[in-house]
C-alpha cells in the first residue's frame, strides 16, 4: 500500500512539476498556490515518515493540484497563436518515441524548457504537447462527431423504408388474404349450394323413391305374374295337348261317322227300293228311307266340313301347345325385372350413402366456415402490429433528428472551446425528457424506463392502467 | 345497413378494420385523416358511429370528435378513438372533446363488434 502511496505521489509532483512549468504566465496567486504547495509537499516527504507524511503530502498535492487545474484552464482559455502550435501528436497513447522527441515537443508555447528536458515516467507528457494532443483528439473527436448525423440519416432512411415495407407487406398481405377468403367464400357458397341441390335432389328423390317403390312393386307383382303365366302355361301345355288328343280322336270318330253315314246312305237306299217293291204298303217306308237317305248326306256333309276344320285346329293347338319360345322369352323377362330390382335397391342405397356424406359434409362446411371467419378477423386484427411498429420506428426517427440538432448545436460551442456549454447535463437531460414526451405508447415507455432504469410512469404524462377498452 | 366511418393515416389500419367491420355486416366509409373526415361528415355523411385514430398528422382525434359533435346531426352519434396513444392525459382530453369511449391498439375483433353491438343497439 505504502509503494502506492509513494508511487501515486510521484507522478502527483510531476503533474506540479509540469504546472509550476506552466506557472510562467499564471496570475501570482495561481503562482504562488503552485509553488507554496509545492515546496511544502516537498518538506512533508522530506521531513516526515511513514502514514503522516503521505497524509499530510496528499492533503498538499491536493491543494496543488487544484491549483495547477486552474493555472491550466486559466491557460487553455488564452488564445494561442497557429504558428506556436506544436505538431499535432499521431499516437493516442501518448507515451510513444514521438512524445519523447524534444524538436517535436519544441516550440509549444507555454511549454517550459524543464517540462522539456525533464525524463518523464511513460504514459506522462508536457503541459504544451499534452494541450496540443488534447486539442488535436478534441478536433478529431468533433469531425467524427460532426459526421454522426449523416449515419443518422442513412438510419433513418432505414428505418422509413422499414416503415414503409412492412406496410406495404401488411396491405399486400390482406388484399392477398381477402382473395383467399374470397375462394373460401366461393368454395363454402359452392357447398352450401350443392347442400340445397341435394336437399331438392333429396326431396325429388323421395318422390321418385315412392314411384321406385312402385316401380319395384310392379317388377314384383309382374314378377309373380310371370312366374304364374309359366306355370299356366306349362298348366295349358298339358292341357293342350289333352285337346289335341282329344280333338285327333273326335276327327277320327268323325271319319266313322262319315263312314256309318255311307252305309247308312246305302242301307236307305236299299230300303227305298224295297219300299217300291211293297208298293202302296211300302209308301210309308219309302218316306222315312228317303228322311234317312237325307240325314245321312247331311252328316256326310257335316263330316266332311267338320274333318279339314278340326284338323286344322288340331295342328293350330298343336303348334301352340309345341311353341318353347313363349317361356323362353317369359324367363327372360323374368330375369330382366329381377336385374332391374337388383340395381333399383343398389342405386337407392348408393343414393343414400351419397346423401349421408353430402349432409355431413355440409355440416362440417357450416362448422369450418365460423371457424375460418374468426380466424380471418383475428389474422387482419393482428395487422395492427404494422401500425404500432410504425409509431415505435417514428419516435425513433425522431430521437435521430433531436441527436442531429443537439449535435448541430453542439458542435460550434466545442470548436470554440465552450465544451462546458455544450455538454451541460442538463442539456443531455432535456433531449431525454423530449423523447420521452413523444412517446404515445406504455412500450415505448417502459422500453425507456428499462433503458435508463427510470420509472416508466414518470415524464410528461401517467400511462393509462387497466383495460386496453374503455368506455366514458 | 349501419355505416361506420373509420379514420386513420394508417393505411394498414384502414384495410384491416375495414375488413373486420365489413364482414359484421357494417358499411364502412374510410378517411386517411380528421380533415379528410370532416370533410364527408360536412358533404352530408352520416354514420352511425365514427372510429378515430387519436394520433394523426394534422387534425387529431380529439379534434375531430370536437368538430363532428358541432354538427347537430352528429350529436348523439357515438364517436370511439381507436390508438396506440396510452397516456392519460391524452383519453381525458378525448373524453372532454365528447368522445364515447377509448380503444387502445392492439384491440381484439370480437371486443371491438361487442362495443359496437353495445353503442348501436340492433345494428
Amino acid at each position: 500500500m505504502a509503494h502506492g502511496i509513494k508511487r501515486s505521489m510521484r507522478e502527483a509532483l510531476f503533474e506540479i512539476g509540469n504546472a509550476v512549468g506552466a506557472c510562467r504566465s499564471l496570475p501570482p496567486p495561481a503562482m504562488i498556490a503552485v509553488i507554496g504547495g509545492t515546496a511544502v509537499a516537498f518538506i512533508a516527504l522530506l521531513l516526515m515518515e511513514g502514514a503522516v507524511a503521505a497524509t499530510t503530502a496528499a492533503i498538499v498535492v491536493a491543494l496543488t493540484l487544484l491549483g495547477s487545474e486552474t493555472a491550466l484552464r486559466w491557460r487553455r482559455s488564452q488564445p494561442v497563436p497557429a504558428d506556436a502550435v506544436a505538431p499535432r501528436v499521431a499516437s493516442e497513447g501518448g507515451s510513444g518515441d514521438a512524445d519523447r522527441d524534444p524538436e517535436r515537443l519544441a516550440g509549444a508555447e507555454g511549454c517550459p524548457a524543464w517540462a522539456l528536458a525533464h525524463p518523464r515516467e511513460p504514459g506522462l507528457v508536457p503541459v504544451g504537447a499534452a494541450f496540443d494532443q488534447a486539442r488535436a483528439k478534441l478536433d478529431a473527436l468533433c469531425d467524427y462527431v460532426q459526421k454522426l448525423p449523416e449515419l443518422f440519416n442513412i438510419m433513418k432512411e432505414h428505418t422509413k423504408n422499414v416503415i414503409d415495407d412492412t406496410e406495404r407487406a401488411s396491405n399486400s398481405f390482406i388484399e392477398n388474404f381477402n382473395e383467399v377468403d374470397r375462394k373460401i367464400k366461393q368454395l363454402r357458397d359452392l357447398v352450401l349450394s350443392s347442400d340445397v341441390d341435394i336437399t331438392r335432389i333429396d326431396q325429388k328423390y323421395n318422390d321418385s323413391g315412392a314411384r321406385n317403390d312402385e316401380l319395384l312393386d310392379h317388377i314384383k307383382t309382374s314378377f309373380e305374374k310371370n312366374n304364374s303365366l309359366i306355370e299356366f302355361i306349362i298348366k295349358e301345355r298339358v292341357a293342350f295337348a289333352a285337346i289335341v288328343e282329344t280333338m285327333r280322336r273326335l276327327h277320327e270318330e268323325l271319319h266313322v261317322i262319315g263312314e256309318i253315314a255311307g252305309k247308312i246312305k246305302l242301307l236307305a237306299l236299299n230300303a227305298s227300293i224295297e219300299a217300291a217293291r211293297a208298293s202302296q204298303h211300302g209308301a210309308g217306308f219309302a218316306v222315312i228311307a228317303k228322311e234317312i237317305r237325307d240325314l245321312s248326306d247331311q252328316t256326310h256333309k257335316a263330316t266332311n266340313t267338320l274333318s279339314p276344320l278340326i284338323a286344322e285346329a288340331c295342328e293350330a293347338v298343336e303348334e301352340i301347345a309345341a311353341d318353347q319360345g313363349v317361356e323362353g322369352r317369359l324367363r327372360e323377362q323374368l330375369d330382366l325385372f329381377r336385374s332391374m330390382q337388383q340395381h333399383l335397391e343398389a342405386l337407392t342405397e348408393t343414393f343414400n350413402q351419397m346423401l349421408e356424406h353430402e349432409r355431413a359434409l355440409t355440416a362440417h362446411t357450416g362448422e369450418h366456415s365460423a371457424g375460418i371467419e374468426n380466424a380471418i378477423c383475428r389474422t387482419l386484427a393482428e395487422l395492427q402490429f404494422q401500425d404500432i411498429v410504425r409509431q415505435q420506428l417514428e419516435g425513433v426517427i425522431s430521437a435521430f433528428d433531436d441527436l442531429h440538432l443537439a449535435i448541430e448545436s453542439a458542435l460550434p460551442m466545442i470548436r470554440d472551446g465552450k465544451e462546458d456549454q455544450a455538454v451541460d447535463a442538463g442539456a443531455v437531460e432535456e433531449l431525454i425528457t423530449q423523447m420521452r414526451s413523444r412517446y404515445v405508447m406504455a412500450q415505448q415507455r417502459a422500453a425507456h424506463a428499462r433503458a435508463s432504469g427510470a420509472s416508466a410512469s414518470g415524464g410528461t404524462g401517467s400511462s393509462a392502467a387497466g383495460s386496453s377498452i374503455e368506455l366514458f | 345497413m349501419t355505416s361506420i366511418l373509420l379514420v386513420d393515416d394508417s393505411a394498414t389500419i384502414l384495410m384491416s378494420m375495414s375488413q373486420i367491420l365489413g364482414r359484421a355486416g357494417y358499411e364502412v366509409s374510410q378517411a386517411a385523416s380528421g380533415e379528410a373526415a370532416m370533410g364527408k361528415l360536412n358533404g352530408g355523411t352520416k354514420p352511425k358511429l365514427i372510429i378515430t385514430d387519436y394520433n394523426m398528422p394534422g387534425m387529431n382525434g380529439a379534434e375531430l370528435i370536437r368538430q363532428a359533435r358541432k354538427l347537430a346531426a352528429l350529436r348523439f352519434v357515438p364517436m370511439l378513438v381507436l390508438t396506440t396513444e396510452s397516456q392519460q392525459s391524452k383519453r381525458d382530453e378525448a373524453k372532454a372533446a365528447g368522445a364515447t369511449g377509448w380503444l387502445v391498439k392492439p384491440v381484439d375483433p370480437a371486443q371491438l363488434l361487442g362495443v359496437i353491438k353495445q353503442l348501436i343497439p340492433g345494428a
